[in-house]
């Protein structure tokens, strides 16, 4: 996140010899799981519920 | 004691499948006693019944063949469709975007997993699990299908046979209709009968009962006629002002795509009813479907001002502290979620990847070992992909390896884990292993940039430009301010202009 | 020669007559015209630079849809809200209005409107603070209000067709300028009528010019401008006149009137005098004229459209160019007419001079009969004489009015010329009696089809037998305006009509004699001696028409023509400068059609709501069949694919059945109301001054609130 500070870089023009930029790979970030609303979990929970009692009757 | 009162202590007791049984043993004995008829109904309904305003799926079908909104092109910032770039949110590159576009948020209803294909094609190859998006064919067939496990819970037949229901005559009866309009909307949910019903008894009672407005108005909206139902739903509220009918109302305006209009009639309720908690969970659930985050998070803190344990509030800006790189603040709203029982998986990942980014490493683990103990086959994968993101930050890449590993086991979709692995393989020097596995990646996932981009630095370090060029265009069509994404190409398109 | 500073081709049609232009962000104007498909699209070129990098410049992005799903028709934007500057965007269609702001994607308000909306007009209506919306419907008109509250409601003749509003009398407020189907333009001030012109079509067009003054477009192709009631001038053509503008394209410092006619002529035409002073053609019919600061340099520009999607800007006249805008073609035709005219006149002038030398010619044997009466000599104090005549007609003819006229001698005459608005096609009638049949008078049966009173324009051509060149002498009469009616016989025995009126005047019944003589055709004038007792017959065959008066003042009207009653009352009140009268009203029969059609106005309301909820049930099967169906298809399942549209077909056969019906229903609905509406005018039209607002204010309340009995009460006695 921005900062209200910005800081500027002092590259050295003498003394640098070589730069190179690599090529980098990316992770994909940590995944914080949302919670389900009371409604959401009432409504798969009676899915889940019907499924079974079809499963049971056939 | 009297059989009819036990039936209502069962009722209140909420034992509803005694309380049916009893009844309906009263209504062999006599079949015209309209206590017992009305108590089995209602509890009946009250075995299946759902809160009608947080309901609010979507299907393919409603999303892709949509006229309701007025703009097709609104104004960035006043549509739900376009979610404007995020005002005070952190970047696709801190915070991982889900299938719509929009951030991934930290609390899920009915429908927020929902997205905005572009063609019916994309729509339907999506793949439609718990966790990407779930775009259901069509709302119609998830009501037909609850129909159905209701029939389930009466095997002898229907208890009311709708189409042999001598619809005025229960209109205009205000003791029953009530009662059986809930009935056939929630158990039976058949909407036109419901609205028939509703019609009667409103013109039975002269148009001065604000309930059966409502009641047409959420039939209305059950059958896309939404201006209809906002008509409903106005007139209600001029006769009757309650919170419902406000939240019932903006739902409708969420449909049309008004996002601005519905705020401003949450703010008018408001203003009725100063600091109702539910009102201004509307608003922010409105905000984040923009994308506006600070308002968002404004608003729920607002919330919690007002009601401390809302756990939706709470999960929102928990999360979006945690993207903000305040870890050690989300801990602290997820410690209050556990303070107040909850306890699932969800909740455990969360306070786990919160303690080892705050730093707290002796929790760390054993909340991971919780959540897993609780997951379900659904969840696993997200655990160990975040046990995975751990044992990275711990420099263990063997942990790592394996928990991605495991994430895939639990779960062949998992985008991220595929994608992660990939980046290992690299490290590891399997430039083909990695190649696979990030075209994986980027396959189940083509709105994340990471193994678009992922994937172009590889083949251009290997020398395949032209699939560099193509992937690093993806990259930059799914996250546009990826500053070595735009490099790359930008690298690429001197060096293809020099042949 | 103007040309055009900016050309547009957009890639949509455009509706005629459903062009605006708004400020909807308070400052850039944008075209806004309805097209096919209920859509409504927005042009906005202004902000392209602001817009996200990555977006191309290109004609569509500027376009922006909007779905109205139904077909427009009528389009405005105006500002409602006096505190902000945007516009509010306006849409109407055949059952409800929006009012949108395009700025916040957000509604204002969305109403039902049940007597349609075919024209929208925005701006402050006479003393009412706030602007308001009025949208014109089928016999309807409806205010609203930035909130949607409706503030201002009121029923006029017929169907609205365009509305305008002008400072009618310099009161600087705002009149509400209506053209209706009926041919009338009503000027309202608020609810209350205070001038009513009749024209001879349908108002399709109207637009407020300088001060007082407005242009006016018919359905047949006159285009003209009046100065408050009077007109001032207009011309006919034979293609429609699809929209017109004030607009200064000369900048002389008064508007001219822009015309966009349907075959894609574009002409501007002075106010004073009706003479063109610019013109220009687009390739298919011009859709709208709107005016906007459309390139933001700080002039307004003249905009106008074409049905295909062509849009052309035009600048004003710079000061040197002023009063030559033609082109030099269009000059050398001027000299063209006017060295035509000189030649007519000179062989005028050469005919007078050959009959004067005629006259002063010696011939030895004296000038002979024959060669006078070839001169078309006549006696000099020849004179033509007309009466107009109630003819109850005869197995060969229909009751008619007769017009008369006579030579006062022995001169013949060839043919008679008659100039009247609204009684002949094309305005003109010509009587040429074959020559065998010529005779020194002439009768002509007019049958004016309503009553209003016309002025004649007599032109007849006087001469001899044998003459070759006629006098032709001109007159003009006036048509009474009740002159279709024949005064009956007091002895004979006529069934008196069920229905009556009746009113109290404080006037002496002389006075109402005078005006019985003044408006009614009569053989010789009424004297007033006692009450008044007179029975007219109407030509037309709508029964007879009695009057009954008191010396109390009390004053009965039997007939069974409610319109008819309406009419007497307006008229008489005008003539006797009565500004409020109340009356009672006896009409049985009218009474209980409108009784049984309010009863099927609520079959009607009750079979729409249960076919809407079918229609959208069967829509959202149709939708998710559609997914499954594609689903089937993208699995390569071509089984169940066909299975599925199969299905598909016959659900949408289903679904255009019930949309059919449902059409139909609407229609009878809408014809229902119109009735209705109808009978609320008429039942004012009984009432003069506040008791007639008072009348049609208390009908609507009784209305809204479906309070029949009372609805019938207020008919019948003018309060409730």
């Amino acid at each position: 996140s921005e900062t209200g500070l910005q800081f500027h870089e002092v590259l050295p023009r003498n003394g640098q010899v070589y730069q190179e930029d690599l090529p980098t790979t990316v992770l994909c970030k940590p995944k914080l799981m949302p919670l389900k609303s009371v409604t959401l979990e009432r409504l798969e929970k009676m899915q889940r519920d019907a499924q079974e009692t079809v499963k049971e009757q056939e | 004691m009297d059989p009819l009162f036990l039936a209502y202590s069962y009722f209140r007791r909420r034992k509803y499948e005694q309380c049916v049984e009893l009844c309906s043993q009263l209504l062999d004995k006599n079949p015209y006693d309209q206590a017992a008829w009305s108590l089995k109904t209602r509890a009946l309904t009250e075995q299946v019944y759902i809160d009608e305003v947080d309901v609010d799926e979507e299907g393919i079908a409603e999303l892709i063949m949509d006229d309701n909104s007025i703009a097709q092109v609104a104004r960035p910032g006043t549509s739900l469709k376009v979610p404007g770039t995020g005002q005070g949110a952190p970047s696709q590159g801190v915070r991982p975007m889900s299938q719509s576009g929009r951030p991934l948020t930290g609390f899920v209803r009915p429908g927020t997993q929902s997205t905005r294909p572009g063609t019916m094609e994309q729509a339907i190859r999506t793949p439609r699990t718990a966790h990407t998006a779930r775009p259901v064919t069509s709302a119609s067939g998830r009501y037909v299908r609850l129909g159905t496990a209701s029939m389930l819970s009466s095997p002898d037949g229907p208890f009311i046979n709708l189409a042999r229901l001598n619809m005025p005559k229960y209109s205009a009866r205000p003791n029953l209709a009530k009662s059986l309009f809930e009935y056939i909307f929630h158990h039976e949910n058949d909407v036109r009968n419901a609205l028939d019903l509703a019609s009667g008894a409103t013109e039975a009672c002269q148009f001065q009962d604000w309930w059966w407005k409502v009641q047409l108005g959420k039939c209305y909206y059950r059958l896309g006629m939404y201006r209809d139902a906002e008509k409903q739903f106005k007139s209600a509220l001029k006769q009757q002002d309650m919170v419902d009918t406000y939240l019932y109302l903006c739902k409708v305006y969420v449909r049309l795509d008004q996002p601005l209009t519905a705020v401003e009639v949450y703010k008018q309720g408001l203003q009725r009813f100063i600091g109702e908690a539910s009102l201004l969970t509307g608003i922010a659930r409105v905000y984040e479907g923009m994308n506006d985050m600070s308002n968002t998070v404004q608003f729920y803190k607002d919330v919690l001002h007002q009601d401390n344990m809302s756990i939706e509030a709470i999960a929102c800006i928990g999360t979006h502290y945690f993207y903000t790189d305040q870890p050690e603040i989300a801990l602290k709203f997820y410690r209050r979620l556990l303070q107040m029982g909850v306890y699932n998986t969800e909740l455990f990942n969360n306070l786990g990847l919160c303690c080892f980014y705050a730093q707290q490493y002796d929790m760390t683990l054993t909340c991971f070992e919780r959540a897993l103990s609780l997951a379900s086959d659904d969840n696993m994968s997200d655990v160990w992909y975040n046990i995975g993101h751990v044992a990275l930050g711990i420099g263990d890449l063997t942990l790592a390896y394996q928990s991605f590993r495991l994430a895939l086991a639990s779960n062949n979709d998992h985008a991220e884990a595929y994608n992660n692995l990939g980046v290992l393989e690299m490290k590891k020097g399997r430039l083909e292993m990695s190649r696979a596995f990030f075209q994986a990646a980027f396959n189940l996932a083509p709105h994340m940039y990471e193994p678009h981009y992922n994937f172009a630095s590889m083949s251009d370090k290997v020398g395949d430009l032209q699939s560099s060029f193509n992937a690093a265009r993806r990259a930059s069509d799914a996250f546009s301010d990826h500053m070595d994404s735009k490099q790359l190409l930008s690298s690429l398109r001197k060096h293809f202009a020099m042949l | 020669m103007l040309v055009p500073v900016f050309t547009l081709k957009l890639s949509h049609k455009i509706n005629p007559r459903m062009v605006a232009i708004g400020h909807y962000d308070g400052k850039h104007p944008c075209l806004t015209c309805a097209t096919t498909a209920g859509k409504v699209f927005i042009h906005n070129p202004h902000s392209r630079g602001t817009r996200g990098g990555r977006m191309e410049a290109s004609m569509d992005s500027d376009l922006n849809l909007l779905n109205i799903n139904q077909a427009v028709s009528c389009v405005t934007a105006g500002q409602m809200n006096p505190e902000t500057k945007n516009d509010v965007l306006l849409v109407g269609t055949q059952t409800n209005v929006l009012a949108y702001d395009v700025e916040n994607n957000s509604d204002l308000f969305y109403k039902d409107t049940p007597d349609g909306a075919n024209a929208v007009v925005v701006g402050n209506l006479g003393s009412i603070e706030n602007p308001v919306a009025i949208i014109g419907g089928n016999c309807s008109l409806q205010g609203y209000d930035l909130e949607g509250t409706d503030t201002y409601w009121t029923v006029t003749g017929d169907n609205v067709c365009s509305l305008c509003l002008v400072d009618f009398n310099g009161d600087n407020q705002n009149e509400l300028v209506v053209g209706s189907e009926d041919f009338d333009i009503r000027v309202f001030r608020e609810d209350e009528i205070i001038s009513e012109m009749t024209e001879t079509e349908a108002i399709t067009s109207l637009c407020g010019m300088q001060d007082s003054r407005f242009g006016y477009a018919l359905a047949n192709g006159t285009v003209g401008v009046y100065d408050k009631s009077s007109r001032y001038w207009r011309i006919k053509s034979k293609n429609h006149a699809i929209s017109i503008h004030a607009y200064d394209l000369d900048s002389d410092g008064v508007s001219e009137l822009i015309t966009g006619w349907s075959n894609g002529k574009i002409d501007a035409r002075s106010d004073r005098s009706g003479e063109v002073i610019f013109k220009d053609n687009f390739a298919q019919a011009v859709a709208g004229i709107v005016e906007g600061d459309y390139r933001m340099d700080g002039t307004d520009l003249l905009i106008c459209c074409s049905v295909d999607g062509e849009v052309r800007g035009y600048q004003p006249a710079g000061q040197e160019m002023k009063g030559n805008l033609m082109d030099t073609n269009v000059e050398q035709e001027t000299i063209r007419e006017l060295s035509q005219r000189k030649q007519n006149l000179l062989l005028e002038l050469k005919n007078y001079e050959e009959n004067q030398k005629a006259a002063n010619m010696d011939r030895p044997s004296g000038l002979g009969e024959l060669d006078q009466q070839q001169m078309g000599i006549i006696p000099a104090n020849t004179q033509l004489q007309t009466t107009l005549n109630v003819n109850m007609g005869s197995e060969s003819q229909r009751p008619h009015v007769e017009l008369f006229i006579a030579t006062t001698n022995e001169t013949i005459i060839q043919a008679v010329l008659i100039f009247a608005e609204g009684i002949f096609d094309g305005e003109s009638h010509v009587v040429h009696p074959p020559t065998a049949t010529l005779s020194s008078s002439v009768r002509v049966p007019i049958v004016p089809p309503k009553d209003v009173p016309v002025d004649l324009h007599i032109k007849a051509f006087v001469g001899n037998k044998n003459s070759s060149q006629f006098h032709v002498f001109e007159l003009t009469r006036q048509l009474p305006r009740f002159s279709m009616y024949s005064l009956a016989d007091p002895k004979a025995e006529i069934p008196l009509p069920k229905s009556n009126v009746t009113l109290t005047l404080n006037e002496r019944i002389n006075r109402v004699v005078m005006w019985v003589n003044q408006t009614f055709l009569l053989h010789e004038d009424i004297v007033s001696e006692g009450p008044l007792n007179l029975t007219f017959l109407s030509l037309r065959g709508s029964g007879p028409l009695c009057f009954s008066m008191e010396q109390s003042g009390q004053m009965t009207i039997r007939t069974d023509d409610m319109d008819l009653a309406g009419d007497v009352i307006q008229a008489l009140a005008t003539f006797l400068n009565i500004e409020d009268l109340q009356s009672i009203a006896e009409f049985p029969e009218d009474m209980e059609t409108l009784r049984q059609v309010l009863v099927k106005v609520d079959e009607f309301h009750s079979v729409r709501q249960k076919l809407t909820a079918e229609m959208a049930d069967h829509s959202n099967l149709i939708r998710s069949l559609v997914v499954r169906a594609e689903d089937a298809r993208l699995m390569s399942n071509m089984k169940h694919m066909r299975q599925g549209y199969m299905e598909l077909y016959n659900l949408n056969r289903d679904l255009i059945n019930g949309y059919k019906i449902r059409c139909n229903n609407h229609d009878e609905l809408l014809r229902c109301l119109k009735s209705v509406n109808q009978a609320i005018q008429r039942a004012g039209r009984l009432r003069i001054g506040k008791y007639k607002t008072q009348v049609i204010n208390s009908c609507r309340t009784a209305m809204r609130s479906n309070n029949v009995s009372l609805l019938f009460k207020i008919m019948k006695t003018g309060s409730s």
